[in-house]
């Protein structure tokens, strides 16, 4: 516990980073998109002299720029605030890693938005052609953002022998290329841009949905279809490109989903074949409802109809951006760094020497504050709030006391045997573990272990339950 | 004083020498203070002007012209904040991370303080365009940036003070909730940003008047009303860019005209402060081309006035973690020079295609609109 833990209460600090993420996702991916469909469409209706279409384009960049503008643009720089709240240690090995590659993608990002305001505040201002070369401007340099995102989020599945091989002898620099053209890097580029593709066409929806159908029928009916006809490729490539992909995720990884599937007939899917099997129903049914009521039937293809299938693309945004987090388990690194901050190269030192004895959060040397006078506390107390600090550092990245996967339940009606059991189970983490393939190794030395194991006792307790260590030694020092 | 305080520092060098990370900084985050300058202080103007203006007035003009110019700032207000966040995660990221999880609630509260104040942008603009008013959502917006304002001069104070961070983790119980108590430095550097932010608001009226196409009367307006409030705030800023160096303690002060950056950022900005001052003051009071040319110097002294700040705030939070045993210089690095030479040409290139574009589309709007007459 290098850092202090963010304690977000009932959804966690992953979920915070997860909304966000995912709300991040659906628009970033529109505007790569949506920034290739406009130039596109513009070229389209002023080869055809559709100056019908142009207005729509108009009030559809507009949307566009606000939407990705504000939302997305906000909600980039949010995950960068929730991911050094939620896990800095992480953050902290990619920022050192991907210092430049960030910077590069940021130069993209600097012509991007340049790029978007001036697409929009010069219609008809200046030239078609140099407006649409400016429009052919944003969709590469949009495009570009993601090439290089791409690289760094891929590397957290997949960081490759090559980078993995370096890792920790200081000379990680040295290998920058090949922790970016990481295993999955190429399979996932196309996957995502495949989905910023079809996303264009679902917002795209969302504004043409609003013309009216029965005065402007042929206006409407035109640009529903060619904008339903953004979703073909998704549709065709996407099974090919997912294939690809799941081939090159790690061993453990796929194991995780085939248990799932293997088991459906049990009824226990795994988390992971759960997230997937949304998101392949979610994607059917945006392509029978794009294809049945917006295709075939344009001028009556309302806002709601839009907003459903908006819906869907959210929750197919969702589900697979929660597999993926979910193929990486128990690293938040792949083979590198756990999903609590723990580095697998420290497992056995902190086994060695104790866990809470490297955080400045609990050592007898800490400086004037509460958790100093821990020394002066009675017994159980002391084991109470180390036990809260073990909790806190190794399992509240993934687990909270009374919200989202709480341990409060997940313990329920466990004695305190049975819960050493368990804890035990994940801190000797034998190779025939059933927790290896989700869980990382619970660190630290035989008093840490039971600190923590007379902690998750007082979560599963019947209420009332007892304060929490930390607010009562912080009340006795004041 | 012991090291204790501080989490460990990451394992894995620095990619990149830190004087680099550190011209990177400093150039990036000028350019981010500029725009955050020019977005408070341009959003406080036009909310006034458009409360107090009567419709069809040389103020209410004047409050809808530059409301609808301000998506466009806050769009840089965002995008030059993100290289210096990023940079300044490689140098402190053992400091900034630990204060921000400390705060954790409201750090994050800044998002969306963000996007609503910046989603009330475009609508104030937009009711602008509509000739209505809109005063009242550019009043909320100036309130959610200010806060914003606010919670980063805390942080950014917090992040010194490793000492603070503990008994504030234990009181918010984790979440960051609390935020900590009054530093005798958050109020005058809060301070020293607002009103330079006003300062700036009045140079950016004056210049929005000289070089945008408007009625006589608006033009006479924001090149009056913008100089004559830009002089007056940039004079009450160089108070609290003193009072920002006196309420630092004695450690800081002693350390901070040996220090090559405090000394020249202060010497910089003091320099360029009083030509702003000088300048706008002028180009107030006196008509004709020699006025453009006034308010164009101050503009450009107030970026250079803002680049010797950026400087001397360096040096004060370098000196600062210092007195707590965090040396920014002393890390270890192995450089890949291949990426960062990658980064440094498109960003130069990226520059110079910005730079034609601009050029580009304002070639074409005159062709267009002789076209059109």
């Amino acid at each position: 516990m290098n850092y202090p833990f963010w304690d977000v209460p009932i959804i966690g600090s992953g979920w915070v980073l997860g909304g966000i993420a995912i709300f991040h996702v659906m628009v970033s991916h529109f505007a790569v998109g949506g920034g290739l469909y406009l130039p596109l469409a513009e070229r389209k209706a002023r080869l055809e002299g559709r100056d019908d279409w142009l207005e729509v384009l108009k009030k559809h960049s507009k949307f566009f720029l606000v939407l990705t503008g504000v939302f997305g643009a906000v909600t980039g720089v949010a995950i960068w605030f929730s991911i050094g709240l939620a896990n800095p240690e992480a953050t902290s090995t990619l920022i050192h890693n991907f210092v430049f590659g960030w910077a590069i993608e940021y130069v993209f990002f600097l012509v991007e938005l340049t790029t978007a305001a001036i697409y929009y505040y010069t219609w008809d201002k200046i030239s078609p052609g140099l407006h649409l070369k400016i429009g052919y401007l944003y969709a590469a340099t949009s495009w570009l953002t993601l090439v290089i995102i791409n690289g760094i989020l891929t590397f957290m599945l997949t960081p490759g022998a090559t980078w993995l091989g370096v890792a920790g002898s200081g000379s990680e620099a040295s290998v920058f290329w090949y922790a970016f053209f990481n295993p999955t890097y190429f399979p996932s580029l196309i996957l995502r841009t495949l989905v910023a593709v079809s996303l264009a066409a679902v917002w795209a929806l969302v504004t043409t949905s609003r013309i009216d159908g029965f005065t402007q029928g042929k206006l409407k009916t035109s640009i529903v279809r060619w904008s339903v006809k953004w979703l073909i490729p998704s549709f065709l490539l996407m099974p090919v490109a997912f294939a690809w992909y799941l081939y090159m995720v790690p061993e453990s990884g796929r194991q995780l989903m085939n248990l799932g599937i293997s088991t459906i007939g049990a009824g226990t899917f795994t988390h992971v074949t759960r997230a997937i099997l949304v998101s392949v129903m979610a994607s059917a049914t945006i392509a029978a409802l794009a294809y049945f009521v917006a295709y075939r039937n344009p001028r009556t293809f309302k806002t709601g109809w839009a907003l459903s299938v908006l819906f869907l693309a959210f929750a197919a945004t969702a589900a697979t951006e929660q597999a993926r987090e979910m193929l990486r388990k128990p690293f938040v690194i792949g083979q590198f760094m756990y999903s609590n901050g723990i580095r697998k190269s420290e497992v056995e030192k902190f086994n060695r020497e104790g866990y809470l004895t490297h955080t400045m959060w609990l050592s007898p040397e800490t400086p004037d504050s509460p958790y100093r006078k821990v020394g002066g506390l009675p017994e159980a107390d002391r084991t109470l709030l180390k036990g809260e600090l073990m909790f806190r550092g190794q399992c509240a990245s993934c687990h909270t006391r009374d919200g989202y996967r709480a341990l409060g339940s997940l313990l329920r009606d466990r004695d305190e045997k049975s819960i050493r059991n368990i804890v035990q189970t994940l801190h000797e983490y034998k190779e025939d573990s059933p927790y290896r393939a989700f869980m990382p190794p619970l660190v630290g030395k035989e008093d840490e272990i039971e600190a923590l194991v007379q902690y998750l006792r007082t979560l599963n307790a019947a209420p009332p339950k007892p304060e929490a260590p930390a607010t009562q030694t912080a009340r006795v020092d004041r | 004083m012991s090291l204790l305080y501080l989490p460990n520092v990451d394992p894995i060098p620095l990619p990149a020498p830190v004087w680099l990370f550190k011209v990177l900084h400093i150039a990036t985050l000028m350019l981010h203070f500029v725009a955050v300058q020019l977005i408070l202080g341009g959003l406080t103007l036009a909310t006034v002007w458009n409360l107090f203006g009567k419709s069809g007035s040389p103020m209410a003009g004047a409050s809808d012209s530059v409301v609808k110019k301000l998506p466009t700032v806050m769009t840089y207000v965002i995008n030059f904040g993100v290289p210096p966040l990023l940079f300044s995660q490689v140098l402190y990221g053992q400091t900034l991370y630990t204060s921000s999880v400390v705060i954790g609630f409201y750090w994050i509260l800044v998002i969306f303080l963000l996007i609503a104040g910046y989603y009330l942008l475009y609508r104030a603009g937009d009711r602008a365009d509509a000739g209505r008013s809109w005063w009242w959502m550019g009043l909320v917006s100036l309130v959610l940036l200010a806060y914003v304002a606010r919670i980063y001069a805390t942080n950014m104070t917090l992040m010194l003070h490793p000492e603070r961070w503990l008994a504030l983790y234990v009181e918010s119980g984790g979440f960051g909730g609390v935020m900590p108590k009054v530093d005798p430095t958050t109020l005058p550097r809060f301070l020293f940003m607002t009103v330079g932010a006003l300062g700036f608001g009045g140079i950016a009226a004056a210049l929005l008047g000289q070089y945008f196409t408007h009625t006589d009367d608006v033009k006479r307006f924001l090149t009056r009303t913008g100089s004559l409030l830009g002089a007056v705030f940039l004079a009450v800023q160089m108070l609290c860019g003193y009072w920002v160096y006196a309420a630092q303690p004695a450690v800081v002060k002693e350390g901070f005209w040996n220090s090559p950056i405090g000394y020249y950022g202060a010497i910089l900005w003091a320099v360029f402060s009083v030509a702003a001052l000088a300048s706008i003051a002028a180009g107030g009071l006196i008509k004709g081309s020699l006025s453009r040319l006034l308010v164009s110097v101050a503009g450009l002294a107030a970026v250079l006035m803002t680049a010797g700040a950026v400087l001397a705030r360096d040096a004060i939070r370098d000196l600062s973690l210092l007195a707590v045993g965090f040396d920014v210089w002393n890390r270890t690095v192995v450089a890949n020079w291949s990426v960062v030479g990658i980064f440094l040409v498109l960003f130069v290139a990226a520059l110079v295609l910005i730079a034609v574009l601009l050029v580009a589309v304002n070639r074409s709007m005159k062709e267009v609109k002789n076209q059109n007459a």
